[in-house]
């Protein structure tokens, strides 16, 4: 495929608009991801260019193209925006259907991976977490600023597209009364909780999809992979899942006991890290204009969209052979048949645990 | 107890008295599963307990990413010597207009046959072969061959060479070979903490490069799949342009330090050494020699077309 892609991208170079001469050759340095994702990323390098020129990015099954058609129109539309800046996501080249695979071919981006380091008790070290989050919200804001949608149709689109994700929550996992009872009232609060209006949401907005280039006056934010991304999301759903992931990518201890650890110590104790998540949080539903009083419904709803995502997400892998080796690890810890393995998964972990400690949500 | 469980239970308590290796009555077992469970729930049992022993997945789908380098279309007819757990055939069937997949252990075999009938793929076609001296095609048959992980004889040795010249001769004129194959020089050899899992000897990029040549291939694409070449890469990386590789490793490399503390610790040996080559090799501008160490290659060569074709005229 890469082979005719090339072929096509030098019949109309030109016309691609990517800033450098035709080259005589182009080479792919491959980038699998997760298997869950679905997707493998070639980078390419031309000539004698120190640096990728473009990124191409295929869907290994056939049946997904929907989700390629939305990252472009995702993309599209972001570059139409004002208030954000059009070098922090890609830019489109190309949308086509090379040999019997849709491949969307994007610009790169500047930037390095966030990184984050650990202290010596396994928390992550605070100067870097304040600094990092801090970046992380403001380009939400950003975001949230420049797609901002709010109408009746929208809310109420929107709100009944959560209640059925709460309705199939239920359906798929085993829950106790208290659990249920929770969930029925996560429902009668959603109202509120969407009062600053409904933007893009990425969808995978963790560390290792933000680029951060620095220079003496500035740091610029750029945010790769809008695989999952769509038009209109729940407030605050992005930087929940990069709170989430921040700790657990950067945590010490392992297995089961160290991410339930890391949840707790990041959002239901005490401590002077969960203290730059609350400030985080609560800094950022005011620049969303959210209402702080309803971040823990949403963080309720967003574990629940998240459990009902990973569930789809592992079953089309199940059909296809592979899961990945994460839900294989929990499968195992738990004792789980085939069929219980797909369930697997932290998320519906995290849900318990919030739905158990009533009362000590951070914020 | 679940008949999955009982499964998993079997071949966890197996594997505590043999090790790693699947030996063949428990992989008849593990057949009887796939026929009467299904394919999909005994490759869970399986890799459940290969996890369970901090061991690594033993293959998913992007196991076959490397097809993306090839010119493959409904047009192709592919061979695959070494069918795996049946990622690669399958991940072809689904490009090619015809797959057919050798192996010389036949429950490997009989387990791509439950999972082509159960998934209902029709232009794969799974056949056993004793060893690579018969292999029942004519000559001239196929578009693209993948060498990769198939033993090629019962006890006695085979040269790369041969296996190189048995592929020629199944080629047709411009037809691509894919090759995934060890390299002798790999730094874990050199540590003393890795085997040579292959039936076929090792050689270096270079001694790779020359038996192709001398064979008749040309137009050759030279990639380190990591972190190994028989596992699940994650990158595949090209060893022959210095940008790409200098960007990987000072880019990408530095990513491995965001995966699970379970990934790192299953990996830690081989991140250490990667860690502290790739360090001096940066300070020293001596990328390059990248290539000389890493696990192993995969390698796509293009059958040269007749007339600058000399190896069997010799």
């Amino acid at each position: 495929m890469l082979p005719e892609l090339t072929h096509r991208l030098l019949a109309d170079w030109n016309g691609l608009s990517l800033g450098v001469e035709k080259p005589r050759t182009v080479r792919y340095l491959g980038i699998s991801g997760s298997v869950e994702g679905g997707t493998t990323t070639f980078l390419a390098f031309i000539d004698r260019c120190s640096r990728p020129s473009f990124v191409v990015k295929i869907h290994r099954d056939p049946s997904e193209q929907s989700q390629v058609f939305t990252e472009r129109n995702i993309l599209s539309y972001l570059q139409t925006r004002s208030g954000l800046s059009a070098t922090s996501v890609p830019r489109v080249i190309l949308c086509e259907k090379i040999t019997d695979r849709w491949v969307l071919v994007q610009s790169v981006l500047e930037g390095r991976p966030m990184v984050a380091a650990m202290t010596r008790d396994g928390r992550p070290e605070l100067e870097g977490a304040a600094s990092n989050l801090r970046l992380a919200a403001d380009w939400l804001a950003q975001l949230h600023t420049a797609t901002r949608a709010r109408t009746a149709a929208i809310d109420s689109l929107l709100k009944q597209h959560a209640l059925n994700t709460i309705q199939e929550f239920a359906s798929i996992f085993d829950l106790s009364k208290s659990e249920r009872n929770y969930l029925n009232g996560l429902g009668d609060r959603l109202d509120a909780a969407t009062g600053g209006g409904v933007s893009v949401q990425h969808g995978d907005f963790c560390r290792h999809n933000i680029l951060v280039s620095r220079n003496s006056r500035r740091t610029e934010v750029a945010v790769i992979d809008w695989t999952f991304s769509k038009r209109a999301g729940l407030p605050l759903h992005d930087l929940f899942f990069f709170l989430t992931t921040y700790f657990l990518q950067v945590r010490k201890h392992h297995g089961i006991t160290g991410f339930i650890r890391a949840f707790a110590d990041t959002f239901l104790d005490r401590n002077t890290y969960s203290s730059i998540v609350k400030r985080c949080l609560t800094g950022h539903c005011r620049q969303l204009n959210v209402d702080v009083s309803m971040v823990e419904t949403l963080f309720a709803m967003f574990l629940v969209e998240r459990a009902v995502f990973e569930f789809h997400q592992v079953l089309r892998c199940s059909r296809r052979g592979g899961l990945p080796r994460f839900t294989l690890y929990l499968a195992g810890v738990g004792n789980r048949d085939y069929a219980e393995a797909v369930k697997a998964q932290l998320w519906i972990h995290f849900f318990k645990i919030l739905v158990a400690r009533p009362g000590q949500f951070i914020a | 107890m679940g008949r999955s469980r009982k499964m998993y239970t079997y071949f966890e308590t197996v594997w505590r008295m043999r090790g790693t290796k699947i030996a063949n009555d428990e992989m008849r077992e593990f057949l009887r599963v796939a026929e009467s469970d299904g394919w999909d729930r005994a490759l869970y049992d399986y890799s459940k307990a290969q996890v369970a022993r901090n061991g690594t997945v033993p293959e998913d789908r992007r196991v076959a990413d490397w097809k993306y380098l090839l010119p493959l279309s409904r047009n192709t007819r592919a061979l695959v010597l070494g069918c795996g757990w049946g990622a690669t055939p399958i991940a072809l069937s689904e490009t090619c207009g015809t797959v057919y997949a050798i192996d010389s252990t036949w429950e490997k075999i009989a387990f791509l046959s439950a999972r082509r009938r159960q998934q209902r793929i029709d232009n794969l076609y799974a056949i056993y072969v004793r060893d690579g001296s018969n292999l029942p095609f004519p000559e001239k048959w196929f578009d693209m061959v993948c060498v990769r992980g198939f033993r090629w004889a019962g006890t006695q040795s085979v040269r790369v060479r041969d296996v190189v010249r048995r592929v020629h001769s199944l080629l047709n004129e411009g037809g691509i070979v894919y090759l995934s194959l060890g390299n002798r020089l790999a730094f874990q050899h050199l540590f003393r903490r890795g085997k040579n899992g292959s039936s076929l000897p090792l050689h270096t990029i270079y001694g790779y490069r020359r038996i192709l040549e001398a064979e008749g291939f040309s137009e050759f694409q030279f990639y380190a799949p990591l972190p190994h070449y028989d596992g699940i890469p994650l990158f595949y990386v090209p060893l022959e342009d210095t940008h790409a590789l200098n960007f990987f490793l000072r880019h990408i490399f530095p990513l491995l330090e965001t995966v699970s503390p379970e990934v790192r610790r299953a990996y830690a040996f081989e991140y250490a050494v990667a860690k502290i080559g790739v360090r001096l090799a940066l300070l020293f501008k001596l990328t390059g020699l990248a290539k000389v160490f890493v696990s192993g290659f995969s390698i796509i060569a293009k059958k040269a077309a007749r007339g600058t074709d000399t190896a069997h005229a010799a």
